[in-house]
């Protein structure tokens, strides 16, 4: 993922909105793409197996981008803050009430 | 004035305490399992959303295909590309109930086992699913497992014949989730 062009580059929020007003166009134009994201950290999740989410912020207080880093890459920081201004790529899954990026990498 | 205020003081107790009886995870796992002589094949999904009304026992359960991850990448895309058709059905939902909520104290800890049951809807087909879970209690958390099987062709997931033999004909599922009670 570390080598892999972006398809897309955008705000966070906007990806979120884009899904938000028409879920139908937003999944043929970014299922399976890899997205490029700049955003605002909310929080970061590690669950039991290890697995690291980056939550960021979609623009509304009811949903959120979830950011699920790549098992297989080395990542040199993963305790951002909330509040932190992070780029970040994934792999776009689509929306539940989230947005889901699998297999993220930070963007230096 | 007053009976006005009392009642719009009642009605947010009502959505106050409805809104206490849900419990909710947008991190569930879902991993299933294919055995075969041939080739063992596994997928992880750890972004699942869930609901549970415990007031009713309603239990709402959704998934994003593309956020499974196997272990060869090739098996993943032909996975999403020619079983799951991902970009036509990107989800994979379950809308049901405990019918045996009445039995389950989710305020009290302990260990009960849930009736499910209710409608699963993978690759555009829905089926019945009639299942059950094991539900843990500890802490005000409620966490929940559940395994079953499906059959592919239910779904009208065709597997073509060259790679038949190495895909098991029932699909072991398994469901893992902690939910957490909303807070109103």
């Amino acid at each position: 993922m570390n080598k892999a062009e972006a398809d897309f580059q955008m705000e966070a929020p906007m990806l979120y909105s884009e899904f938000e007003a028409d879920e139908a166009a937003a999944n043929t134009k970014y299922l399976g793409k890899v997205v490029q994201l700049t955003g605002t950290v909310r929080e970061v999740k590690k669950d039991e197996d290890g697995k690291i989410s980056v939550i960021l912020d979609s623009g509304t207080e009811l949903a959120a981008i979830i950011c699920e880093l790549d098992e297989l890459s080395q990542h040199p920081k993963t305790d951002f803050q909330a509040g932190e201004k992070i780029t970040i790529k994934g792999n776009c899954t689509g929306i539940l009430m989230d947005v889901v990026l699998v297999r993220c990498v930070v963007v230096n | 004035m007053k009976k006005c205020l009392l009642l719009s003081l009642f009605s947010l107790f009502a959505v106050y305490s409805v809104m206490g009886q849900k419990y909710f995870t947008r991190e569930g796992k879902v991993s299933f399992f294919s055995a075969t002589p041939v080739e063992n094949i596994e997928a992880h999904n750890s972004k699942a959303t869930t609901v549970l009304d415990a007031s009713n026992g309603k239990l709402e359960f959704a998934v994003l295909i593309k956020a499974f991850q196997f272990e060869k990448a090739l098996m993943q895309e032909h996975f999403n590309e020619n079983y799951l058709e991902s970009d036509k059905f990107p989800k994979a939902s379950f809308k049901g109930e405990l019918t045996n909520i009445s039995e389950i104290n989710l305020k009290k800890d302990g260990e009960y086992t849930g009736k499910v049951k209710g409608k699963m809807t993978l690759h555009g087909v829905s089926k019945d699913l009639d299942t059950t879970a094991k539900i843990t209690v500890k802490g005000g958390k409620v966490m929940a497992k559940s395994n079953f099987e499906i059959v592919p062709g239910d779904y009208d997931i065709s597997i073509p014949g060259v790679v038949r033999e190495k895909i098991a004909k029932a699909i072991k599922v398994s469901v893992d989730v902690n939910l957490e009670e909303l807070k109103g």
